[in-house]
């Protein structure tokens, strides 16, 4: 068994690299670098530990099989992991038997519990933090309830139907609400 | 000023990316992403942009047996077709994007089909020459030469004839693209060449080709 040395710095698009490559040990790696996070993701979105440990499985067969991919995206390695982990998240949500807004919100004590209080890796800490607080600082432009609701989308995998339902707004008023919210954020985003 | 906005492209990227699409909507959007590469690049880039909120998400360890389960699941096994797809990515050049062409033709499947996993030898970026459009990706296993055009349309009434350029300068046909290419026996060495030119219907008939060489490939060990 390869052992990592938690000190070390890994090149997370490198590594993704060399597992194009079929590259068992840099696999290993990846996995070992990058699996809390993306369980983190899962766990947050799908709400249910069996469930987020069955997707971790498939998101890592996933990045195992795409990984030639990743040269073809503007992404960064952290971002690319995360989005594969967030996109299968979502399509497991959405066809799911009648989902509620109401049970999302009432089971998410229980995950908040096993989320243990982590420092962050060290890839969250020099990359993500600049990025954080660019978007912390566009959604801060935004009216309370629609950065609110771009954040439930994100973190919860609200959809549009489950957004309408929440803020009680029709369908449409809904998705003209955020693709303006979007459009905004975007600006923002480039801007800054 | 007209309170409509316009639905862009950029929009239903930002959509998909943030996860609010759902049934008909969200499959059509993935299928994009998969199919154009445009649109793909739209929703990474809105992937980028919003990853800032990826903090929000706290790390949790995951127990030991989803790690074994996914070993379990990947190399258990042979993996006899993700093999191929990932040498590719050596080329780090736009044949990248024509790995996912490549990987749907029905040479390629045939190819799947195998079940030993087969021992690949070479790869080759058989690029197009100046003035020419199409490119090719040819690969080299224990079992067989295989050779996909990666870019480019072929004339209906021409073919395409793959010649192996050798060091020494001799070059040796190796049939045409859409017939059975006939590497048995062939030693094929290092720093030989692929070449590839627009010939009649069944290839040149006289062993020389005639036709204009449209495309140069090297070749590399794996």
């Amino acid at each position: 068994m390869k052992r990592v040395e938690l000190s070390k710095t890994y090149d997370i698009p490198e590594l993704i690299a060399q597992v194009a490559l079929r590259d068992k040990d840099a696999f290993d790696v990846i996995y070992s670098q990058t699996s809390a996070k993306l369980f983190g993701v899962l766990l947050r979105l799908l709400n249910d530990r069996a469930e987020a440990e069955d997707a971790l499985q498939e998101v890592y067969v996933r990045v195992w099989q795409k990984a030639d991919r990743f040269a073809t995206q503007e992404a960064n390695a952290m971002s690319w992991l995360i989005a594969i982990a967030r996109n299968h998240a979502i399509d497991r949500i959405r066809t799911r038997k009648a989902p509620t807004s109401a049970a999302k919100t009432s089971d998410i004590d229980d995950v908040a519990d096993v989320v243990a209080d982590q420092t962050p890796s060290p890839e969250d800490s020099a990359i993500n933090m600049g990025e954080a607080r660019r978007i912390d600082y566009c959604m801060g432009k935004l009216d309370d309830d629609k950065a609110d609701a771009v954040k439930s989308a994100y973190i919860e995998g609200y959809s549009y139907q489950e957004l309408a339902d929440k803020y009680n707004i029709p369908l449409n008023t809904m998705r003209t609400w955020l693709r303006r919210s979007l459009k905004s954020l975007r600006e923002c985003l480039e801007k800054n | 000023m007209n309170d409509e906005i316009k639905y862009t492209d950029d929009d239903l990227a930002a959509e998909y990316a943030l996860g609010v699409l759902e049934g008909a909507e969200r499959k059509k959007a993935k299928k994009r992403v998969e199919n154009d590469v445009n649109f793909a690049r739209l929703v990474s880039s809105w992937e980028e942009k919003l990853s800032g909120l990826n903090h929000e998400f706290k790390e949790v360890q995951a127990p030991a047996s989803v790690k074994a389960a996914i070993d379990d699941k990947l190399f258990a096994e042979p993996v006899a077709s993700d093999g191929m797809l990932g040498l590719l990515a050596r080329f780090r050049i736009p044949i990248l994007l024509a790995v996912l062409v490549f990987a749907a033709t029905p040479r390629v499947m045939d190819y799947f089909a195998q079940q030993s996993a087969p021992q690949i030898v070479y790869t080759s970026a058989i690029n197009a020459l100046e003035d020419y459009q199409a490119t090719f990706v040819a690969l080299v296993s224990d079992q067989g030469l295989t050779v996909s055009q990666s870019t480019g349309t072929k004339p209906t009434d021409k073919d395409y004839e793959l010649w192996l350029v050798k060091s020494d300068g001799e070059v040796v046909t190796l049939g045409v693209l859409s017939g059975a290419l006939n590497p048995k026996g062939l030693e094929i060495a290092p720093d030989a060449k692929f070449a590839i030119s627009i010939e009649q219907i069944g290839g040149s008939p006289t062993g020389v080709a005639q036709g204009p060489v449209i495309a140069l490939g090297e070749l590399t060990r794996v």
